[in-house]
């Protein structure tokens, strides 16, 4: 005895069409009234932003997480929920495709509006760049010193004003 | 993708997650993160304590105060020492912490009142303060200025006890204020605020003389919400006119009072939407007169559940109240010595969101009854078990297993065949569980590429040959579902498993490693093991075996 479950359908960067559970979907925050519209036509969701692989890991967390409870609303208590640490499921399911993965996934669940995934994932980041020297912190990100000499003494003497 | 092509709003998300240190050195980086470490959201809270050598105050303000400076006007929360705070204002007068919500005076005592005249005009939005202070005296002619702030909330403590009657006609004078947290012996206080203050919400007054007189004849109060009077000569009269006063009642504390199940029972069915509760004594040597039974089961609402030292001779009570409240999200039960195995099968069974149980002291856990919480909460986030005597290395899985059965069939056997037949069979069955677990393991292995449902199939038969052949019991399938349960966590990266953080099981003397190895098998995210003062831990041997406890919990920080 099979039970229809609504799904939607998603088409990717590379024109794949996706079909999602809408149980599953119920994760993507402000995008599930959109969804829910969309959810007896044919034609799928265009996200030209989002290519096939990000999606199937973003459905693979979706799904191991889908009876989560929803993250609270009010921005004090996000804080205070924040503070969790990452789960050893989470943190091995983000890093194992390394960093370029990593940024694409986030960038998806921005768009995707998946506070949860979101919010663990920048904790990933962030362990990433604690306990490094600026140097260092560039060296790992790929980012250019975009500062000049003068600019970057300035903004060096604002954190050292007194340091010895 | 890189990190700089990332929406800045995401940025900064990550930003949220460094240090105060770091997220300092991070603007040395790049522009962009110099402008985004700059950011509202970063510097909404800030805690600044003991970043400065008090001898030398004159010269130096470190490096996270400056930054203070720099981001003053963002900052909504601040806790810092009142000293540090001092010298921040009086060093920068252009300073003004414009945004600044919510302030915590931190570490020392306020001395004088030049702070608070410093607070009051240059910090005009604020809503809470906390303080603890040397004197009234200082009150006296603080409060003048503090009543100029939009005022909320105020937590303040004082060092010497006697109050100044003449500062309580102050207190009208906060227009706004909801919260008053006082840690001072002032009965007449208390009740000056609640029949003076209309606006007030919660009053937190622990180990004070409040008693029933406070509250006679006291008016309806439909905003009051928090009361905290734990250790205090509040006794059930006083809990029914309580109930009767303050029907939005969401927080009640009365540990160490002279309370029984009547008055517990009253405001618990008066007050609907009570979610926090806290009773019970501290002492476990004084026999508590109150059980669980005193929750009302009409208030559902209830969340948190702290129940220090009481008497808990009967489970059905347990039973009853967890069903009801399937949202209980975190249950303290120390020093509760009824609370055996079964017991915390019922909770595990009943309370599937539970994220935080503390069973410090209750002497009949054994490891079976750990292992069920643990398979079964998977929300549970800290488990205190420090304590209990009984948690040693008996580790038979049937024992369990057949406690789960018979809760399941209550209607069977009564709580004393129950726990009699348990013995009996608690023994010969526990080497030949494991292996069943084996079997069932290997089955779940091969289920994965044939269809579930033989695959039920093949796991009933397979247990109850081996069962009836032994023992002569049937088995249900619920039994099998519980034992496949234990097997420990697979590499199958889909399944969920609990994501326990922090461990306690300090003080069990007959606690040994190899039940530890076991127990940690079933929580890899543990970060916090405190294992202190477990005599059957500290031998060479135990500590070899412990090992294995770094190859279960990869994450784990802190070993006790």
């Amino acid at each position: 005895m099979n039970k229809i479950v609504p799904q939607i359908k998603l088409e990717t960067y590379e024109k794949e069409v996706f079909e999602i559970d809408l149980d599953i979907a119920k994760k993507f925050g402000k995008l599930v009234p959109v969804l829910q519209e969309l959810l007896n036509d044919d034609k799928p969701l265009t996200i030209k932003t989002i290519n096939s692989g990000t999606l199937k890991k973003i459905i693979t967390w979706c799904t191991y997480h889908k009876d989560d409870p929803l993250p609270p609303e009010d921005d004090d208590n996000k804080m205070k929920h924040s503070t969790e640490e990452v789960s050893s499921w989470d943190d091995k399911f983000l890093q194992e495709d390394g960093q370029a993965a990593l940024f694409d996934l986030i960038s998806a669940a921005h768009t995707l509006d998946i506070d949860g995934l979101l919010d663990v994932a920048c904790k990933v980041v962030a362990t990433m760049i604690k306990g490094k020297a600026p140097e260092e912190i560039r060296k790992v990100f790929n980012i250019k010193n975009d500062f000049t000499q003068q600019e970057e003494d300035q903004v060096r003497k604002e954190n050292d004003w007194c340091e010895d | 993708m890189e990190i700089n092509k990332l929406p800045p709003e995401v940025i900064v998300w990550i930003f949220r997650y460094l240090p105060r240190e770091e997220l300092i050195q991070a603007k040395v980086i790049c522009k962009l993160w110099y402008q985004l470490s700059k950011s509202k959201m970063l510097w909404k809270s800030v805690t600044a304590i003991s970043y400065i050598n008090n001898e030398d105050e004159t010269t130096q303000i470190n490096i996270v105060l400056q930054n203070i400076l720099i981001n003053s006007h963002q900052i909504q929360n601040l806790k810092i020492s009142p000293l540090e705070l001092k010298l921040i204002l009086r060093q920068s007068p252009e300073v003004k912490f414009a945004n600044l919500l919510h302030l915590v005076l931190a570490v020392d005592r306020v001395y004088g009142t030049s702070l608070f005249n410093l607070i009051s005009e240059r910090c005009p939005n604020l809503k809470t303060l906390k303080f603890s202070c040397f004197s009234w005296q200082t009150w006296k002619t603080t409060a003048s200025f503090l009543t100029k702030l939009p005022l909320e909330e105020i937590d303040m403590a004082f060092e010497d006890d006697d109050i100044d009657l003449s500062v309580l006609p102050s207190f009208s004078q906060f227009s706004c204020m909801q919260k008053l947290n006082l840690f001072t012996s002032s009965v007449d206080l208390v009740k000056h605020v609640l029949l003076n203050l209309k606006t007030i919400s919660g009053i937190r007054a622990p180990r004070t003389m409040v008693c029933r007189d406070t509250f006679q004849n006291m008016p309806v109060i439909p905003g009051l919400t928090l009361l905290h009077l734990d250790y205090t000569e509040i006794d059930d009269e006083s809990l029914f006119i309580i109930a009767r006063c303050t029907h939005n009642l969401n927080f009640l504390s009365v540990i160490g009072c002279t309370v029984t199940d009547k008055g517990v029972s009253q405001i618990t069915y008066s007050c609907k939407k009570l979610e926090y509760l806290r009773m019970g004594s501290s002492d476990d040597k004084m026999t508590s007169v109150l059980s669980l039974a005193a929750i009302s089961r009409e208030s559902n609402s209830l969340k948190y559940i702290n129940a220090q030292n009481i008497n808990l001779s009967t489970q059905q009570y347990l039973m009853d109240i967890t069903e009801s409240y399937k949202s209980i999200l975190y249950l303290e039960l120390t020093g509760c010595s009824g609370l055996n195995d079964s017991a915390l099968e019922v909770i595990a069974n009943n309370c599937s969101k539970l994220e935080k149980g503390i069973f410090s002291g209750c002497n009949r856990i054994t490891l079976s009854g750990v292992m069920c919480i643990l398979t079964k909460c998977l929300r549970l986030t800290r488990l205190i078990l420090s304590r209990c005597l009984n948690l040693s290395e008996v580790l038979n899985k049937g024992n369990l297993r057949d406690e789960d059965s018979l809760s399941n069939n209550p209607s069977n056997m009564s709580q004393d065949e129950m726990s009699s037949t348990l013995n009996i069979i608690k023994l010969p069955m526990s080497t030949e569980i494991i292996n069943s677990a084996d079997i069932v393991q290997t089955c779940s292995y091969k289920a994965e590429s044939t269809n579930a449902r033989t695959y039920k199939e093949t796991l009933t038969e397979v247990t109850v040959t081996e069962k009836t052949e032994k023992e002569g019991y049937t088995i249900s399938s619920y039994q099998l579902f519980s034992i496949e349960q234990f097997k420990p966590i697979s590499n199958n990266l889909m399944e969920r498993h609990c994501e326990l953080r922090e461990l306690d099981v300090s003080l069990c003397p007959n606690l040994t490693a190899r039940s530890i190895v076991h127990i940690t098998q079933f929580c890899p995210d543990l970060r916090q093991l405190n294992c202190l003062n477990c005599d059957q831990l500290e031998t060479s041997e135990a500590k070899m075996i412990l090992r294995q406890v770094l190859q279960n919990c990869q994450f784990l920080t802190t070993i006790g």
